[in-house]
């Protein structure tokens, strides 16, 4: 089965995002597919790269990391959320003029009508609140 | 087995329509705002779209919010674009408006109320939901 999941909480604040990275490392892990990781509200910390966990501590933005990269999975931020709360790419650091971006660079950095679309092309559309 | 259209082959791929469920006042955290705005852009795109205002998700609807006392948006002006966007199914669960004391009349925006059967029907019905 072909799954999106959207994601709106903060790493540690929640557990949220955490039971969103287990959820989506198990439906994997069933063999179904995913068609996008939509990272909106504040999930879109997720995608920051500048968060530091103390060691003995799981990191849940460095197990999206893995997951992301180990499959290659299309992971996204919303822009407007990800403006409004200091998660940039370069190219939008640069264009609002700040001396730097954080934003994981396999993170792409979309509009709302790619949540919408990842709904119509998904059979499951899974949210996982603040 | 028969050979699909083009048109029919791109039917296949939608799935279902959208259910969008506010469960949040409207100040106090962004949520509310945020799932606002993803109601917009989907009617925006002609999705076939229901809202269902449920749980302090009916406090959006209240009429004479003062937003700026916050510094905000008036989150209420924004709700009543929704039909302007072709988002024109928004229902309220009427357990909720008695649980708060809210008066239906007390709602500004066009709104189906829901008892508790047609809002389990609206949930079981429905492919994808979206719940802010």
């Amino acid at each position: 089965m072909n799954f999106s999941v959207v994601i709106l909480g903060a790493p540690y604040s929640s557990q949220s995002a955490a039971t969103a990275y287990r959820f989506t490392e198990a439906l994997l892990a069933k063999g179904h597919s995913v068609y996008r990781l939509f990272f909106y509200h504040d999930g879109v910390h997720n995608g920051s790269e500048l968060a530091v966990s103390p060691q003995d501590e799981t990191s849940t933005a460095e197990c999206w990391h893995q997951l992301i990269a180990d499959y290659q999975l299309d992971a996204v931020v919303c822009i407007a959320s990800a403006l409004r709360r200091g998660v940039l790419n370069s190219d939008e650091a640069v264009r609002y003029d700040k001396g730097c971006a954080n934003l994981r660079s396999y993170f792409a950095v979309v509009g709302l009508g790619d949540l919408v679309e990842a709904a119509q092309q998904s059979d499951r559309l899974i949210t996982f609140g603040p | 087995m028969t050979s699909m259209t083009t048109a029919e082959a791109e039917d296949s791929e939608i799935k279902g329509s959208l259910l969008m469920v506010f469960r949040h006042a409207p100040y106090g955290r962004s949520l509310a705002r945020e799932g606002l705005e993803v109601a917009l852009a989907a009617g925006a795109m002609g999705v076939e779209l229901r809202v269902l205002f449920i749980n302090d998700g009916v406090w959006q609807l209240l009429a004479g919010q003062q937003a700026d006392r916050l510094s905000l948006k008036n989150h209420l002006a924004m709700a009543s674009a929704l039909p302007l966007y072709g988002v024109d199914k928004l229902f309220v669960d009427t357990a909720s408006l008695l649980e708060r004391n809210i008066e239906p009349a007390g709602l500004t925006i066009p709104v189906a109320l829901l008892n508790e059967l047609e809002v389990r029907s609206l949930f079981a019905t429905d492919g994808h939901i979206l719940s802010f």
